[in-house]
């Protein structure tokens, strides 16, 4: 198949179109999922395709929605669950983290959980406090939940399709300005396995750790500092849990520096995890502390620009690596 | 009252000072209006007076140092018990023994990997901390180097690498034949050996801090025995920087070798038996005295030889091999070996790449720059330019 200018909600939906192809027990659930065709119009027109009964709108109740997931995973539907945002998890978290990631190990790996809970979140859209969070953080602490946070429209088809595959639960976090992204993607072209961090731009002078809308910003700011002669080496995680450590490490070893970067607060996040991991795990390589780059400790804004400066920006990653590297 | 005074700011823009000169001495009493110290800014030098009498009891920031605003410049007893007290001669602000040393942990990785002391490095990072491309010049200067005079302009220069337990002195009959050939010889006592003060326990710790002695025109790169590998190791890592690779008798190209040898070197105890020991290294014999014996048993005694024995001999085979790394060498290579070599034997030859040139000199054991020198010198003719 050729390369196509698409965008990441195409990629999304095509991912579903086919897997449902492929696999009848494939059911979406959500609220507007059906007819409306999703908020984000990630799964417009598939009711056209496969009807009601697998396109099912719910009611505007969250535990209802993931509950009736959970149920239907452990009697052999395969449900898609869309959350229509993240900052609703704490409504769902009982169904989430307390039976969804718990069964297979309380029924001593009887049955498992294998449903998909897709949402979105982050900033980008001026949709407020409670309609732009990074959460990921909260699911990344549970185990037994899988978590992938595409940043490409090529990850965004792959790793949902590989999402459809897993035996257990998977949470799937899209970003809500990253929709609209289009690339020029081959979307039958093989991309890298399940769990595997990519390298998304080489450089030996320090290793930039981050994932979903973030890996496009320090790729932003890898090009400013290739101007100022620093080779900055971009690391896209695509799956929290799985963690590719071993890429990480890899990389940090070969620079000696490394910055995680994150769009969720700074406090007690991903980033914090993320930079444990390189301080234990690359002690003797670091020529610096490894530094985390991250979200305000705020609610988010809804003014645009309030909004822009409350997370990381590339003229922000520029000064800090600068700063580090003193050049 | 112990006090500290910091550097204030002394302009508007002033970010930093440099201490020009100390007017009191620690252990002077000094009275309000006195000046203590001279500070250099960017615009000028200021006198910096006292606020109130006291008595200086350590300089912290001393001459010629460069300090930021708010960093202290001196601890002063101040007011009245300045004069009661007894006069306590303060020491220089030197770090205390055993002080931890500002260093990053990738600089003490290789500290330690190196047998590096941390206490004689200067750090040229933040704060004065050691960064590990700090360490890289403190391996250079710790080298411990001969060079053989010539007596016209060089017409190329070499690089001569030594083999287990053997030190730079050892490449002397060959090495003054090259100088008398135009050659400019440099040769390192390799890590772990001779006076050179870095230790190492593989081909990788011998080879690192030797990329400051390739010299910025393309020369000759030769190597001898586990020299050899290193020397292979030198040319993958800087190939632009070397116009030919010479092996003589190299290790890593196959299993054999005579270990007990190796394990003998790294655990000789005594004159006696370093002497059977060498015997095994040359068709001639060696023309040692007691003297140059015992100095020898005496430093392999100290065992700083025993990780690299293990890391390249084990089970009675040589445990590292440098036919891939050969393979993919952009320069010509060859390798010249002594019928008679009784440590590593020169059959291995065969398992050498096709483009590699073998020259097999008879009568020569493994120290064929020993027992050959004229022959190996030939390889190296004064008319042709390389």
């Amino acid at each position: 198949m050729a390369e196509t200018d698409i965008t990441y909600r195409e990629a999304l939906r095509q991912a579903l179109y086919d897997a449902m192809r492929e696999d009848d027990s494939i059911v979406v659930l959500g609220e507007e999922v059906g007819r409306y065709g999703g908020a984000y119009g990630v799964t417009k027109d598939l009711i056209a395709t496969f009807g009601a009964e697998r396109l099912i709108d719910t009611p505007i109740s969250e535990p209802a929605i993931i509950g009736a997931a959970v149920g239907a995973a452990m009697t052999g539907l395969r449900p898609v669950a869309e959350l229509m945002y993240v900052d609703f998890l704490g409504l769902a978290m009982d169904q989430l983290a307390n039976q969804a990631a718990k069964i297979r190990y309380m029924f001593g790996g009887q049955i498992g959980v294998p449903m998909v809970l897709r949402t979105q979140g982050g900033t980008g859209r001026s949709a407020g406090a409670q309609h732009s969070q990074s959460l990921e953080g909260w699911v990344m602490h549970i185990p037994g939940l899988r978590l992938a946070m595409p940043a490409t429209v090529a990850d965004a088809y792959h790793l949902l399709r590989h999402s459809l595959t897993l035996p257990d639960p998977v949470v799937f976090i899209e970003h809500k300005a990253l929709y609209a992204r289009k690339e020029r993607t081959d979307l039958a072209a093989r991309v890298l396995p399940w769990g595997r961090a990519a390298v998304r731009r080489a450089g030996n002078d320090v290793s930039i750790v981050t994932y979903s809308l973030m890996v496009h910003t320090a790729l932003d700011a890898a090009t400013l500092l290739h101007e100022a002669g620093i080779a900055a080496e971009v690391i896209d995680l695509r799956t929290l849990n799985p963690f590719d450590m071993k890429t990480v490490r890899a990389s940090v070893e070969r620079t000696g520096r490394a910055i995680v970067l994150s769009e969720a607060p700074l406090t007690a996040g991903v980033a914090a995890e993320l930079a444990a991991r390189i301080s234990e795990e690359c002690f003797d390589y670091l020529e610096d502390p490894v530094i985390r780059i991250a979200g305000e400790d705020i609610p988010v804004p809804v003014s645009p620009a309030l909004e822009a400066a409350a997370i990381p920006q590339a003229a922000l990653i520029v000064q800090t690596v600068r700063r580090m590297l003193r050049r | 009252m112990s006090v500290l005074l910091t550097l204030p700011r002394l302009g508007e823009t002033m970010e930093s000072g440099r201490v020009v000169g100390w007017l009191k001495r620690p252990g002077e009493t000094f009275r309000r209006g006195e000046t203590l110290v001279e500070i250099e800014s960017d615009k000028t030098v200021v006198e910096l007076p006292a606020l109130a009498d006291g008595r200086l009891l350590e300089v912290i920031a001393t001459e010629g140092s460069e300090v930021e605003v708010g960093a202290p410049l001196c601890r002063y007893e101040a007011g009245d018990d300045a004069a009661s007290t007894p006069v306590i001669p303060a020491e220089p602000a030197t770090p205390a023994a055993g002080a931890r040393q500002r260093a990053t942990p990738a600089a003490r990785r290789l500290a330690r990997a190196r047998g590096i002391d941390l206490a004689a490095v200067q750090g040229s990072g933040r704060r004065g901390r050691i960064e590990a491309s700090d360490l890289r010049m403190a391996e250079t200067e710790a080298l411990a180097v001969r060079r053989w005079p010539l007596s016209t302009q060089p017409r190329c220069h070499a690089l001569l690498l030594h083999g287990f337990g053997g030190d730079a002195q050892t490449w002397a009959p060959l090495a003054s034949l090259l100088a008398r050939q135009g050659i400019a010889v440099t040769a390192p006592d390799l890590p772990a050996h001779g006076a050179t003060a870095l230790e190492a326990a593989d081909i990788a710790g011998l080879a690192a801090p030797l990329a400051a002695l390739l010299d910025g025109t393309k020369g000759e790169l030769i190597g001898h025995s586990i020299g050899g590998a290193v020397a292979v190791a030198l040319a993958r890592a800087h190939p632009e920087r070397i116009a030919r690779l010479t092996l003589i008798a190299p290790a890593g190209l196959d299993a054999a070798i005579d270990a007990d040898f190796i394990q003998g070197i790294a655990t000789v105890r005594n004159p006696g038996g370093l002497a059977h020991l060498l015997r095994r290294l040359s068709v001639r014999p060696l023309a040692l005295s007691a003297a140059q014996l015992a100095r020898m048993a005496e430093a392999f005694a100290a065992g700083r030889l025993h990780a690299l024995a293990t890391t390249l001999v084990a089970d009675g085979r040589q445990q590292i091999d440098i036919v891939a790394d050969l393979a993919a060498l952009p320069m010509a290579v060859r390798v010249v070996w002594g019928l008679e070599d009784r440590i590593i034997p020169w059959t291995q030859v065969a398992r050498l790449p096709s483009p590699v040139a073998v020259h097999l000199i008879a009568n020569a054991g493994h120290m064929l720059h020993w027992d050959a020198p004229q022959q190996v010198a030939a390889l190296f003719p004064g008319s042709t330019r390389i």
